[in-house]
């Protein structure tokens, strides 16, 4: 039998198992292996979630460390369990979903800012109080001033801004700031993330309060509302979201520009 | 040795920001191999079974993976693995077999019917001494010859220092050339 295999020869059995490898009955791997990698990856990724916050990428680690030394106090959250934007649900990019119009697909609306949205009935300012039934907070930046329009629709208060000096426009045309004020009961939280989309949570501390950062792709709110109920918000986001939950009410500020700027304005509310 | 050392390095970064499309698109490029390793480690295990377990286990070590080194024998490291867990827990084997000899047409070029049937034979002569060899053995052997791994890449894979490679595979073809003195036609599965 070992005269086949011509033990003489220094490379005769190394070329025969090089040679094997070609003939040997090897599985490949099926059409949705990719796929299903996929899937159990984001599975796993989910059950992290609710144990634990995740990891600040670089580029994040370092705005947020300005931001400390600014006047935020953004960190990392500690502890997964103690969120503390319970009742708040995040859904991204949907699929079947449409996707929110880009700025250039829609003229403008000749309304007030935020007037296309579907944010509900116009309210004059001092009348927000009692509409919203909690103290709407507005940013005191006077580079802002105070919104250009305000709605409100279920309960759900929104305040638009136009253009200023140092913010960008946003997806929706007209708007280049957007702060939404609701009531959301305090549950048990969680994110979800759908396959596919290429939006980022990053956990942060806004003005004393664990909250999130959300920036890349658009996504859809869910929150819970006093009674219990699933509700979604009746508008996708319009930019970069800062979104946090302080004494019973989530506050949702969306804007073009980026988490320093937005945060500052956040912290300015009053 | 990656072909595309930075592409992957971009896929890598992307993926560990939480892009698990970045992620698809590494899965889909080591797929391939990666089942193949699963397989010769653990013949008798499910290979993707195994192989998707060890791109889930991968994910969530990408953290750990040192920037710019090749992303290939560090996936195959946590694969082979995951498929020597899975060997233990199924116990003995039946071992690596070879495709029926349809599922290989012959070329112009090929040898006279009863040529083809030496070489068929003598194929599945081999195949028997490797699959009785001890797991060790097998697998510095199965990585260098079946996967044609490089030396560095079997070292990772395998998790042994790169000169253990070379005197693991000197008597790991010590003992095969043993093995085939006594080894009979086997293996073949058709």
């Amino acid at each position: 039998m070992s005269d086949r295999f011509d033990m003489a020869a220094p490379n005769a059995l190394e070329s025969e198992l090089l040679e094997l490898g070609a003939w040997l009955d090897i599985p490949t791997p099926s059409s949705g292996f990719a796929a299903a990698v996929t899937k159990a990856v984001a599975a796993r990724r989910r059950r992290r979630w609710l144990r634990t916050p995740p990891r600040f990428g670089r580029p994040v680690r370092r705005a947020v460390l300005i931001a400390i030394a600014l006047l935020l106090a953004i960190v990392a959250v500690a502890g997964a369990i103690g969120f503390g934007l319970p009742g708040l649900r995040i859904i991204f990019g949907e699929p079947g979903a449409p996707s929110p119009s880009p700025t250039a697909s829609r003229p403008p609306s000749t309304g007030a800012p935020g007037s296309a949205m579907g944010l509900g009935a116009s309210v004059p300012l001092d009348q927000l109080d009692r509409v919203a039934g909690f103290h709407v907070l507005l940013p005191a930046d006077p580079d802002l001033g105070p919104p250009d329009a305000a709605w409100s629709l279920d309960g759900r208060v929104a305040l638009a801004w136009g253009p200023r000096p140092g913010l960008v426009p946003t997806l929706e045309p007209g708007v280049s700031l957007l702060i939404g004020e609701f009531r959301g009961k305090l549950d048990q939280g969680y994110f979800e993330k759908v396959l596919g989309s290429n939006t980022r949570v990053t956990p942060v501390t806004v003005r004393g309060v664990a909250g999130y950062w959300i920036d890349g792709d658009p996504h859809f709110f869910f929150y819970v509302d006093p009674s219990g109920r699933d509700v979604e918000d009746s508008h996708r986001a319009v930019g970069n979201t800062l979104v946090w939950t302080a004494d019973g009410v989530t506050y949702r500020v969306e804007s073009g520009v980026g988490m320093i700027e937005t945060a500052r304005i956040a912290q300015s509310f009053r | 040795m990656e072909g595309r050392p930075l592409e992957d390095a971009e896929l890598i970064e992307r993926a560990r920001e939480g892009e698990v499309m970045a992620y698809e698109e590494l899965v889909r490029r080591y797929q391939d191999v990666a089942v193949r390793t699963a397989h010769v480690i653990s013949p008798d295990g499910d290979a993707e079974d195994a192989a998707q377990e060890a791109f889930v286990k991968a994910h969530a070590a990408l953290g750990r993976f040192r920037a710019g080194s090749p992303f290939r024998p560090w996936l195959l490291r946590i694969v082979a693995n995951e498929a020597r867990n899975r060997r233990r827990s199924a116990g003995r084997r039946a071992g690596l077999a070879l495709r029926a000899a349809e599922d290989r047409p012959l070329d112009d070029a090929a040898p006279s019917p009863e040529s083809a049937v030496l070489a068929s034979e003598r194929r599945a002569t081999l195949l028997a001494a490797l699959n009785a060899l001890r797991d060790d053995d097998r697998e510095v052997i199965a990585a260098r010859y079946l996967l044609e791994l490089s030396e560095a890449e079997t070292a990772e894979a395998l998790g042994i220092p790169r000169g253990t490679v070379k005197s693991r595979l000197s008597r790991a073809l010590d003992r095969l050339r043993t093995q085939l003195g006594v080894a009979e036609p086997g293996g073949l599965r058709v």
